[in-house]
């Protein structure tokens, strides 16, 4: 059965590079760090990240220093991983998958006006992510105006279905141009769990790490840096 | 600047409907309704005197049916004692007479002054919910004998009309939108009697075109303005057609998928737009064409589920 399980996983990483699994595994690892959800075992980070055996190993060397083993087999990261979190801030723009769409109505939709047609579809696939997503975990995040949505679609191993767009607004269109403000980024969320949490409101939200990629890939650079340190103290104040 | 023929004119929505509110005989004002672009230019660009809709004719549409024959009357002999004048086209030069076959007979179309840019044109709602096709009644007035139009959806535009505050109604623009969307459930080939800025263009896209206008107008005002239409259609529906309300609801986005899905056909819509309500703030077809997908999916197909 374990076997099975495990080529089912190696299944699921066909495709990927051996660098973009790990960027999945390290995001779950500061995820669990950030929102202080304690140690956790290679086996939840296989299942929850979709990754077989060798592929979570071979994260974890990665960040070796940065990990507390205990005795039970499980293992947290000591502190926030600052290095490495720079570079899946770089890596982030290949290993995500982001599609940016721009308005071709010249009448762009607000984002609350996108935020309704998405709750109207009922999909427990799309969370908020971005600003708004920012807000739910630090709601005094510094920012005026939401400048465009973020989403995050859960979508595994499974070809992106982006059809949903349509149905937000007929007037967005994919871009590939970074000069174009876009209204609207979608995020994919390859990693086997969507890990979206309900927040008060209603919305499904994004994890805090996709939040701050999101921010970063913006370029809100010091929103990101706030809400980062936000999160710290957050956690630290726990303790 | 774009090349305007002599059919179309400038005018002040506000204007006209002034002119018109002061003509009428006050009891007639409560069965008349302003449609079409004259309607819709005041709705959209309000009282403001100094902006202008390209249009020939006011039309008034005049319910219910049994009060539109009176009305028309009264209208049309009052007009004439104010020195309007019928406003004669190359089909008809005068007014008909008792020997003039009820389809042959000249629409009631009075015009103020000589030389005035518009003129206004009587039609009348259906005698019944099953009367969708044209249909001609005669109006007898001491000046001559007339025809009174009625046709397919026009009862929709009657249904809960805005006043002004010049005394007179006009329709709804979702309304006019839904009744245009009705009548034209494919784009037929034939074409308006005038040319539109130098261009013969198909009535069906003209009307649809209408739709696109509007709708595009109403986003303006408010983004979500979309989403409230399925309720009010359904409300006049029902109201109107209480037997077959569905089947109509069903069908309203017919015509319009055809007009997206023909290039040709949303080219002579965007023509017609933008030389008409969207000449002030020109969209591009391909702007056009998103405003009539936003319309299907923020209005139609709601409507055409509804149960």
């Amino acid at each position: 059965m374990a076997e099975f399980v495990d080529s089912a996983r190696m299944e699921f990483e066909k495709g990927y590079i051996r660098a973009d699994l790990s960027f999945l595994v390290l995001g779950l690892l500061i995820r669990q760090w950030l929102k202080g959800e304690g140690a956790m075992t290679t086996t939840w980070l296989m299942e929850t990240a979709g990754c077989s055996y060798p592929t979570v190993a071979s994260a974890l060397r990665q960040i070796k220093h940065r990990l507390i083993r205990h005795s039970n087999r499980s293992m947290e990261l000591d502190r926030f991983p600052k290095e490495e979190w720079a570079e899946m801030v770089a890596a982030a723009e290949k290993a995500r998958g982001t599609v940016r769409f721009v308005d071709r109505s010249g009448q762009p939709r607000s984002v609350d006006g996108l935020l309704r047609r998405l709750q109207r579809l009922e999909r427990k696939d799309i969370a908020v992510g971005g600003v708004l997503g920012a807000k739910h975990y630090h709601p005094a995040l510094d920012i005026t105006g939401i400048p465009r949505l973020d989403l995050s679609l859960h979508c595994g191993r499974k070809e992106a279905d982006l059809s949903f767009v349509q149905r937000l607004d007929p007037g967005l269109a994919r871009t590939d141009r970074r000069d174009e403000p876009a209204s609207l980024a979608v995020h994919l969320i390859r990693r086997k769990e969507s890990l979206f949490e309900r927040g008060e409101d209603g919305w499904l939200y994004a994890d805090p790490v996709e939040c701050l990629l999101d921010l970063h890939e913006a370029r809100l650079e010091s929103q990101a840096q706030e809400m980062l340190e936000a999160l710290q103290r957050q956690k630290a104040k726990h303790e | 600047m774009n090349n305007i023929d002599n059919v179309m004119k400038l005018v002040s929505p506000a204007k006209v409907l002034k002119q018109i509110a002061q003509a009428i005989p006050a009891d007639c004002r409560e069965n008349l309704t302003v449609i079409g672009s004259l309607a819709a230019g005041y709705h959209f660009f309000g009282e403001d005197a100094n902006l202008m809709v390209r249009t020939k004719d006011a039309d008034c549409l005049l319910s219910p049916r049994v009060r539109a024959i009176p009305a028309a009357i009264s209208i049309t002999e009052r007009l004439f004692r104010e020195k309007w004048q019928f406003r004669p086209d190359e089909k008809w030069g005068n007014p008909g007479d008792a020997n003039t076959p009820d389809d042959q007979l000249p629409a009631v179309r009075l015009k103020p002054t000589a030389n005035a840019e518009w003129f206004i044109e009587l039609l009348a709602v259906p005698g019944s919910p099953s009367e969708l096709a044209q249909k001609w009644v005669r109006v007898e007035t001491s000046a001559g004998h007339f025809g009174l139009c009625s046709f397919g959806f026009l009862a929709l535009a009657s249904y809960k009309p805005i006043t002004t505050p010049l005394g007179i109604a006009i329709a709804r623009p979702e309304l006019m939108a839904l009744a245009n969307l009705l009548e034209h459930p494919e784009i037929r080939p034939d074409t308006m009697s005038g040319i539109i800025a130098a261009r013969q263009i198909k009535r069906s896209n003209k009307d649809l075109g209408r739709v696109l206008a509007i709708a595009r107008l109403s986003i303006r005002r408010n983004e979500d303005a979309l989403l409230e239409w399925p309720g009010l259609w359904r409300e006049a529906l029902e109201d109107r057609f209480p037997h077959n309300w569905k089947d109509f609801a069903r069908r309203s986005g017919s015509g319009l998928r055809r007009l997206l899905g023909s290039p040709n056909d949303l080219d002579e819509a965007s023509h017609t737009c933008i030389n008409g309500l969207l000449a002030s703030n020109p969209p591009t077809t391909e702007q056009l064409g998103i405003v009539g997908q936003r319309l299907l999916r923020d209005a139609v197909e709601a409507i055409e589920e509804m149960e």
